[in-house]
């Protein structure tokens, strides 16, 4: 493995490995009202200070990653293995199925990806799911079309003829020399959508179309706290900044990976 | 198998015949003095027998005197058929019949006719663009989504492979028709190992077990000098001539009858060339495969062919045996190419 991909490897691992365990890292019960202790300010024991309902920021910070990470690595998951295979599909075997999914995919296109997930997951309800169900229908088209331009390209080198000279069917083909050829390709854009998409999912929760109270997300807390953000600061701040260090370490990972696989490509 | 019923007879006739044949390409079967005329003309028509060509091969020339091996070994066959043995002979196993090829609607080969026997070698001679590699590909059924075949019909023994479904084009492809690429190195997936993919070709034919394969293949591999490390290697880890081994390998590990070869040779210095040829010759003696063989090397089609067709911008210029062509020239082309040789 190339050694300058190593400390990025690191931090997104240490985010995940803190979503996983989330729960027995948190200090307190993220979900455990004591309006006693409403908005007190961070000090020594509430090191993120507490929200409007008492609750520790620190500890809904952390199961908050829980939801934001899993969900955006899950929808992500999903959007990029279907938009993958059906690239991939419509690249090789072309005519009218290529032209009608497509098209398809040119329509989902045509619209801003954001204001159209809004208004799917507006017409489908408040929820995490809805709100991932959203981003997922338009989020494929992206890389199913990655995946039919490198498909294309790669169908006609002589290692596919090959192939089907020597008898591989076309699913074959597909799965054992065309997608593990383009995952490198596919991963480094999954890589760098980390981050776009983890802002998305919050921005959805943000605008109260995502994860509904009194699940803690990082967009949904900053809704909850964006009322305050003069008087009690740390409410939002904190899911905000935990969004922010996210993201930058999924796009650096993502930038080192393009790298990495760009040198590859050279030699 | 002949059931003429006057086995002894019959066989004298043929080999004298066969030997005649062999010497002097003089048809006798016209000359009605054939003890059982429809017997010969079956045998002549299909003459061709891997040990037969392999001593064809030794001798690098049909024509020269002191056929001894190529008579002894007609004599052991004829003997052989007397007995009921199995003779290799063979019907026609590919005939292409007046083909025309278009890429992009724009027509690259017209009207190009061929056919090749049991153990022949047919080579297709040509400049850059005249259409030798487009016809290989036809056969094989890999012209591209811009290529089609707009006129004429292939044959792979009896079945039309012409425009034939994906399904009959999979039951053949490996097992009955091997392709080796210009460039065998790639011609395999570059992320994943040699042996690995000629096994995972293999599985799609025959339910051979890894250590059923790996004896099969170690076999080859002795007989085309390839090491065996070759199998555990990536592509970019091979060398020219071992990626072409290697390529030969992945085409006759199914053993198939006829192997369609894709100027094997131009890309290898030449040592390695000779080597590679030669392979052929062996592989032909060894397993009676035909072989459809393109190259501009008219050097090579000398040492190599039974058979050769000249094309020039994708129309067949001249077709004959190898003897014909360089002996008796008949188109003012290849005069010009093989003056050039």
């Amino acid at each position: 493995m190339n050694k300058s991909l190593l400390p990025y490897l690191i931090l997104a691992g240490s985010l995940i490995f803190v979503a996983i365990f989330a729960e027995y890292l948190t200090p307190f019960d993220p979900y455990v009202q004591n309006l006693e202790s409403a908005l007190t300010p961070p000090n020594s024991v509430n090191l993120l200070g507490t929200d409007r309902y008492g609750r520790d920021v620190l500890s809904r910070v952390i199961i908050g990653s829980q939801t934001t990470l899993c969900a955006s690595l899950l929808l992500l998951s999903v959007i990029s293995i279907v938009g993958s295979l059906i690239g991939a599909i419509c690249g090789y075997n072309g005519g009218k199925l290529d032209t009608i999914l497509m098209r398809i995919s040119d329509i989902f296109l045509a619209f801003p990806q954001m204001v159209f997930a809004v208004a799917v997951a507006g017409i489908l309800g408040g929820g995490l799911f809805n709100a991932a169900f959203a981003l997922a229908i338009i989020g494929w088209t992206k890389y199913a079309r990655i995946a039919r331009g490198l498909t294309l390209t790669i169908r006609s080198l002589p290692y596919i003829d090959a192939a089907k000279m020597a008898g591989t069917s076309s699913i074959g083909i597909l799965f054992s020399h065309i997608l593990p050829n383009i995952a490198g390709a596919i991963l480094v854009t999954a890589a760098l959508d980390i981050g776009t998409i983890i802002m998305e999912l919050a921005g959805l929760s943000f605008l109260g179309l995502g994860a509904q109270p009194p699940t803690a997300e990082w967009g949904a807390m900053m809704n909850n706290g964006r009322s305050m953000l003069q008087t009690a600061s740390w409410v939002i701040l904190s899911p905000g900044f935990a969004i922010f260090i996210t993201v930058a370490i999924f796009n650096l990972l993502g930038d080192k990976l393009r790298d990495v696989m760009d040198k590859k490509s050279v030699v | 198998m002949c059931n003429c019923g006057n086995n002894f007879l019959c066989n004298i006739f043929i080999a004298v015949e066969l030997y005649f044949i062999s010497r002097s390409r003089m048809d006798f079967r016209n000359l009605g003095i054939g003890v059982n005329l429809a017997c010969v003309e079956f045998f002549t028509d299909t003459f061709c027998n891997a040990d037969i060509l392999a001593a064809k091969s030794q001798k690098n020339n049909f024509h020269t005197g002191g056929n001894f091996i190529l008579f002894f070994c007609v004599l052991v066959h004829a003997v052989n058929i007397g007995r009921g043995g199995n003779f290799l002979m063979f019907e026609k196993i590919l005939a292409v019949d007046e083909i025309s090829i278009a890429y992009g609607g724009r027509e690259i080969v017209s009207g190009v006719s061929f056919g090749v026997k049991h153990g022949e070698i047919l080579v297709i001679v040509g400049e850059s663009g005249s259409g030798k590699s487009t016809i290989l590909k036809a056969i094989g059924g890999i012209l591209g989504s811009n290529g089609a075949i707009m006129d004429g019909q292939i044959f792979f023994r009896d079945i039309e492979i012409t425009n034939a479904p994906e399904s009959i084009r999979r039951k053949l492809a490996g097992e009955s028709i091997g392709y080796i690429f210009q460039n065998a190195t790639a011609s395999f997936c570059p992320i994943r190992k040699i042996g690995e993919q000629i096994f995972e070709s293999v599985k799609a034919h025959k339910n051979w077990s890894r250590e059923e394969f790996l004896q099969r293949a170690k076999i080859i591999m002795q007989n085309i000098n390839l090491e065996e490390t070759a199998l555990e290697k990536y592509p970019f880890q091979l060398s020219g001539g071992m990626g072409q081994r290697a390529g030969i390998l992945a085409a006759m590990i199914l053993e198939p009858q006829i192997l369609l070869a894709d100027e094997p040779t131009s890309a290898l210095d030449p040592e390695t060339q000779s080597n590679v040829i030669d392979e052929f010759l062996k592989l032909r003696a060894r397993y009676g495969v035909s072989i459809v063989m393109v190259t501009h090397n008219l050097e090579v089609a000398k040492y190599i062919a039974d058979k050769i067709l000249i094309l020039k911008s994708g129309k067949m210029i001249e077709y004959g045996t190898a003897a014909e062509i360089f002996n008796f020239p008949q188109e003012e082309y290849t005069k010009e190419l093989l003056n050039v040789c």
